[in-house]
């Protein structure tokens, strides 16, 4: 009980850092998810989560009123529902590798849900700061501090409220795997390592828009030569 | 510091600080139809107070700063440095007019979030993103670190120094929105960025004990499929669910036929 109370303040912190502040981003999902790996004694796994969130959504920024996916929000509360998941049905590494890709299908519903919340919440940051505006014309002391502050308490309670709410779920979600095929489960860890192909071409796709093609060359050079280096360390 | 305590300015060091901290949370309500207007006045408060004591000229100032504002949150400190000196100048009768204001920040709000958002959304933070990750390779869970001090380190000494140039230069300080080191630095993080992120690839997707392996040319054929998709302009929310899909029917695939 206590890790959940946890995992749902955390959930508002995310929330608060993507779109009011710090933004210092601590909401990013390769801090986000290593601290649910530290959190659940797994940290190798949160870390591994955290880069395949985090290079699938490299490209999408909370850039001013943009309408993008929530991403931060999709990939916390997604892994913080397959690690509970791994928890309550005592997943064991192979199931949870099986998980990887269902979880990153629900990262994207629930980054869908986020962005829609975030809409609805600035609609009502407007309508406050319309009564604010009226209220301080009228002469009366009026605190913005006070209206301020409403406006990232909202964000906190969004974050928490879709913790609250779609954690669980996410875990029930992915508990039903374990009664699947075991074909299908199967296809699923296998899948697991095949969908890093897809996140990579997401990440690099980002830079590739910058015109910096030559540079790729010498990257992609470097990391054959570690490879052959690898293969020369092995005997 | 001296120019903080210099005669005829009523500003001090602590009401810097305050307006630093506060705009940490810029965006705190950010509404479809004003944007950052809400942030901009709560930044500029403890101004208003020292400097506006009449319950009316108050009043005129909260409601001046409460007009549209849409700017890059990491940049903004410049943008009120720079305004917290016009407001100093318009109390002590120096040639600023109310308009002065509203116009400089209109002007540089556009300006500063192209440039802000193009040095810190778009080359700061994914450049700290793959570097976390290149490090996270090596030395495990200080990835994370590597790419909270990247990014943070440099954003948090740059607001500071925005805030002061802004307060010392006052409308001049748009000279720093064509800041040549700035403009380098962020040419240098993207090609470094583009380096590192295929050397990741590579190194990564040829995993699998080095070995040509199906799970490898399937990888590296989902990686070529996703790149195709998106370099189409075809949203990641489409890309990825087909790529998923064909994952999970080449991992079907291989299962059947080991």
């Amino acid at each position: 009980m206590n890790t959940y109370a946890v995992l749902i303040f955390i959930a508002g912190i995310v929330a608060m850092d993507t779109t009011s502040g710090p933004q210092v981003l601590i909401s990013e999902p390769i801090v986000s998810c290593s601290l649910l790996g530290f959190l659940f004694g797994i940290p190798e796994t949160g870390l591994t989560m955290g880069a395949l969130f985090q290079l699938l959504w490299l490209g999408y920024m909370p850039l001013g009123a943009a309408r993008l996916t929530d991403g931060n929000m999709g990939a916390y509360i997604s892994t913080a529902g397959l690690f509970t998941a791994g928890r309550i049905f005592g997943l064991h590494d192979d199931i949870m590798k099986a998980v990887v890709i269902p979880a990153m299908l629900y990262s994207i519903i629930v980054g869908y849900i986020g962005l829609r919340v975030t809409q609805s919440i600035r609609k009502l940051n407007g309508i406050r700061n319309d009564k604010m505006r009226q209220v301080l014309e009228t002469g009366e002391e009026v605190s913005i501090k006070w209206y301020h502050v409403k406006g990232i308490g909202s964000s906190l309670v969004r974050g928490m409220i879709m913790g609250v709410i779609l954690i669980p779920l996410g875990a029930c979600l992915f508990g039903i795997i374990t009664v699947l095929p075991l074909q299908v489960i199967h296809a699923l860890m296998r899948s697991s390592f095949l969908i890093w192909g897809a996140v990579f071409a997401s990440g690099i796709i980002f830079f590739w828009n910058r015109g910096i093609e030559r540079y790729f060359l010498i990257g992609s050079i470097g990391g054959i030569l570690w490879i052959l280096f690898l293969l020369l360390g092995k005997g | 510091m001296d120019t903080l305590s210099s005669p005829g300015k009523r500003l001090n060091l602590r009401t810097l600080l305050n307006i630093y901290l506060r705009s940490f949370f810029f965006q705190g309500s950010f509404s479809i139809k004003d944007r950052q207007n809400t942030g901009f006045a709560f930044c500029m408060e403890p101004v208003g107070r020292i400097l506006w004591n009449d319950p009316a000229d108050l009043k005129a100032f909260r409601l001046r700063h409460l007009e549209y504002y849409n700017g890059n949150p990491f940049m903004v400190p410049l943008v009120l440095g720079a305004v917290a000196r016009m407001e100093e100048r318009l109390l002590s009768g120096d040639g600023m007019k109310i308009d002065d204001i509203s116009q400089f920040k209109k002007a540089v709000s556009q300006a500063s979030g192209a440039v802000g958002d193009r040095f810190f959304w778009r080359t700061l933070r994914p450049f700290g993103l793959v570097l976390g990750l290149l490090a996270a390779i090596f030395y495990g869970l200080w990835g994370v670190f590597v790419f909270l001090a990247l990014f943070n380190i440099p954003t948090m000494l740059l607001k500071w120094y925005w805030l002061t140039q802004g307060y010392k230069l006052g409308p001049k300080v748009v000279i720093e929105l064509q800041n040549q080191y700035i403009a380098r630095a962020a040419h240098t993080m993207e090609n470094t960025g583009g380096i590192i992120l295929s050397f990741l690839a590579v190194a990564f997707l040829s995993r699998q004990e080095y070995e040509i392996s199906w799970i490898s040319a399937g990888t590296i054929g989902i990686f070529i499929l996703t790149i195709t998709l998106l370099k189409r302009k075809i949203s990641h929310s489409i890309v990825f669910p087909i790529a998923v899909c064909v994952a999970i029917i080449f991992g079907i695939i291989i299962d059947m036929f080991p």
